[in-house]
């Protein structure tokens, strides 16, 4: 497990401010790397480097007090996050299209053609009413 | 960071096109054009107006492209 865990996510502490976490782009594609690290950008400075087909490095730098090794496990944690949303989205992508359907199809009702109520005869033609 | 240089009044960053698209850098730049003057050889190099800004505004920079990525403006 710990040999697996190495591969997909790998930390480097360069300073108590600074932290790069070493990703592989088959199981974080830059998309969501991206997503991850913009929930970050109010709490630390984002750099995304590296090749997008092997490894992904992500620089993180505090803005503040918060050490960067918290940031950077914040920043694992979305991952995961937007990692569980984005599967569990595509599972549910046909059964959310038919929900959506169905409630399009409910909003259609039937009218009738005379459904207008013309009391007073108004749409009767001139020549029809008086010849 | 690697990828920024802070020096005595410019701050140079430079960024993998294969990560962040031009047209991207392109409109940061226009966006950053009111606090500082910036050029685009290969390297970005940001003369920030106020001198005060250089600790930041290279990291600034980069975490508006963030942001840009992810509202895809381009």
């Amino acid at each position: 497990m710990k040999k697996n865990l190495k591969k997909t996510t790998d930390y480097e502490e360069k300073s108590e401010k600074e932290h790069v976490i070493k990703l592989n782009p088959k199981i974080y594609p830059l998309a969501l790397v991206f997503k991850a690290a913009y929930i970050l950008i109010d709490t630390a400075y984002i750099v995304v480097d590296g090749d997008p087909e092997s490894e992904l490095l992500v620089f993180i730098r505090s803005k503040g007090d918060v050490d960067a090794k918290t940031l950077a496990e914040r920043f694992n944690d979305e991952l995961i996050n937007f990692s569980v949303y984005e599967s569990q989205s595509k599972k549910n992508a046909v059964l959310r299209q038919e929900y959506l359907k169905r409630a399009l199809l409910t909003n259609i009702t039937k009218t009738d053609d005379d459904y207008i109520e013309d009391k007073e005869g108004i749409f009767v033609p001139w020549e029809e009413k008086y010849g | 960071m690697d990828n920024i240089q802070i020096n005595a009044s410019s701050v140079q960053i430079m960024l993998n096109p294969e990560i962040y698209n031009s047209l991207i850098i392109k409109q940061a730049i226009k966006d950053f054009s009111g606090v500082a003057d910036i050029k685009q050889n290969g390297k970005i190099i940001i003369v920030p107006k106020e001198k005060k800004d250089i600790e930041n505004i290279g990291y600034e920079f980069c975490n508006y492209l963030i942001g840009l990525v992810q509202s895809g403006q381009t």
